[in-house]
């Protein structure tokens, strides 16, 4: 049951976006994120909602599916809210006992929860679009560049990379030690909250141990197979930037850079 | 081709207590042979594997492949470009998300160019029959298909010998015989030097050289036939006969003797069918 689970939500298809260069996706992302906080008028908005709603088209993902990554995000989304419309100070305009609400909490609440909306819907596009390991490959081409700042990009990304790959054979053996301890008598549904939790020690030590061997034999299987870190070594799936890469960010760099400006104009 | 001389090893115990894992091991392995090594647990075939390929630099005695001398870190990258190595458990040497993936990570560890490693992945994939699943992850695979497509990754890399530490004792019987089909294969049409270590009899039957150890020592060797002759060796160390054997000793016990000492499932069916 738990081992068809799917890392990540990647959904395969034949679409702009999908072939877009990783790498392009993310700082596409990343400006995006830095520019939903930097509008703050409706034309503004209504030009967001438009640049996503056109995103989405092109990556032909339904949007049911991207409306379901919204789901955990919710009580975060709530919580903001709610703590924007009450602490914030202003023209009182509802009173009662502790509880105050003003114009400017309620303005701000709202556009902060259009801001969440929008973060989420445009990241998990990204994670929607882009299979984990091209991700992975996206954050080491990156960080590639800092590397004269000594941060580890090729080992940052190798780490990723089989932590990705081993999910689904922990997952497994979770599921087989899981049955074993059943079978010698282990509850792990009854009880309260505590005593559920502690129940999950004897999953967890079995799973470590295995997992420590298993480190151990891969790290001893990469050498024999000549892995040296990222001395001498080449790429199998090359990132190249294309034309459609190149005009990407620079739309996106463009809308970051003239909604800076409004926002010191204004 | 693979010279051992006098090879030592020892590791100490957590009371100090120091256990010899390898006592004066002499092999010889030519180019093109298939030889294997057979022994229970503990029996040092392990360590003897790891120290082919500088996962273990020999204390004592020499390892020589092909006139490179494994002497210490310097020259062990150069030592495992010539000698492949494919290990017991398949999942635990899968390092790519994909099969082509996993082929490809030795190939960008030894800087084959990027361009042409698609090319050389096919190849190598077809070579162990899993060309059409380059794109499957490993949880999608069977265990003989896992350890099939670890010996194509190793296949890749192009090396000279192929050394297989235990690669079928997690496999179920129809893994286990797909990977030995591989490996027949392999060192009879690309003439491919293969060192299989295991403890199936079954498996050795078919190398040109068969190698018994017991204990850090080699307490046999010999082609298949000259090493199941000497039964009361290979019981005295709990080792069994293939299972064409033991059925001959039984058929021999009711008073039926074959013409020649059978080995192999063909052998028994040739003696077989001439006793009606």
């Amino acid at each position: 049951m738990i081992k068809d689970i799917t890392i990540g939500q990647y959904i395969y298809k034949d679409s702009l976006v999908h072939k877009l260069d990783p790498r392009t996706k993310i700082l596409a992302s990343m400006f995006f994120m830095f520019g939903i906080f930097l509008i703050n008028d409706i034309s503004e908005y209504v030009f967001v909602l438009i640049l996503s709603a056109l995103t989405i088209f092109m990556s032909q993902i339904p949007i049911m599916k991207i409306l379901k990554g919204l789901k955990p995000i919710f009580p975060l989304m709530f919580l903001t809210v709610i703590m924007n419309m009450f602490f914030t100070q202003g023209e009182v305009i509802f009173n009662w006992a502790f509880i105050t609400i003003t114009r400017e909490g309620v303005y701000l609440a709202g556009f902060m929860g259009i801001r969440i909306f929008f973060l989420i819907i445009f990241t998990s596009l990204l994670t929607l679009t882009t299979s984990p390991i091209t991700l992975t490959n996206g954050i080491e081409g990156l960080l590639t560049p800092l590397k004269r700042f000594k941060v580890p990009a090729h080992e940052i990304a190798m780490m990723m990379s089989i932590a990705l790959r081993f999910i689904p054979t922990l997952i497994d053996e979770t599921d087989k030690i899981m049955k074993a301890q059943k079978a010698r008598g282990a509850d792990f549904e009854s009880g309260n909250i505590i005593k559920r939790t502690k129940s999950l020690v004897p999953i967890l030590i079995p799973l470590f141990i295995s997992a420590f061997t298993r480190a151990d034999e891969l790290a001893m299987a990469m050498e024999a197979r000549g892995y040296r870190g990222d001395e001498g070594r080449t790429k199998f799936k090359e990132l190249k930037y294309r034309l459609t890469d190149i005009i990407i960010i620079f739309i996106f760099t463009l809308i970051l850079i003239l909604l800076f400006i409004r926002k010191i104009a204004l | 081709m693979i010279k051992i001389i006098d090879l030592e090893h020892e590791y100490k115990k957590d009371n100090n207590e120091s256990i010899k894992t390898l006592n004066k091991v002499n092999i010889d392995i030519n180019k093109g042979d298939f030889v294997s090594i057979i022994g229970h647990n503990g029996s040092g075939k392990s360590t003897l594997a790891k120290h082919l390929n500088g996962l273990i630099i020999p204390q004592k005695g020499e390892v020589i492949i092909d006139d490179i001398k494994v002497i210490d870190d310097n020259n062990i990258w150069e030592i495992r470009r010539k000698v492949g190595m494919v290990f017991q458990n398949p999942d635990n040497q899968f390092v790519g998300g994909t099969i082509e993936e996993d082929i490809a990570f030795g190939l960008e560890n030894i800087g084959f160019p990027s361009k042409d490693m698609m090319e050389r992945i096919n190849y190598a994939a077809g070579k162990v029959g899993m060309g059409d699943y380059l794109k499957r992850p490993p949880h999608k695979l069977s265990g003989g298909q896992k350890q099939r497509s670890a010996i194509g990754s190793v296949l890749a890399m192009e090396p000279d010998y192929l050394v297989l530490d235990e690669p079928t004792s997690m496999l179920d019987p129809k893994g286990r015989k797909e990977v030995i089909e591989v490996l027949r294969t392999l060192n009879k049409q690309d003439k491919m030097t293969i060192l299989l270590i295991t403890h199936f009899m079954d498996e050795v039957v078919y190398s040109d050289k068969v190698i018994v150890m017991d204990k850090g020592n080699i307490v046999l060797q010999g082609t298949p036939k000259e090493v199941f002759n000497n039964k009361k060796m290979l019981k005295s160390i709990n080792l069994e006969l293939p299972k064409a054997a033991i059925l001959q000793e039984i058929i021999a016990n009711k008073g039926i003797n074959f013409k020649d000492e059978v080995l192999t499932k063909e052998d028994l069916v040739e003696e077989l069918w001439q006793l009606f």
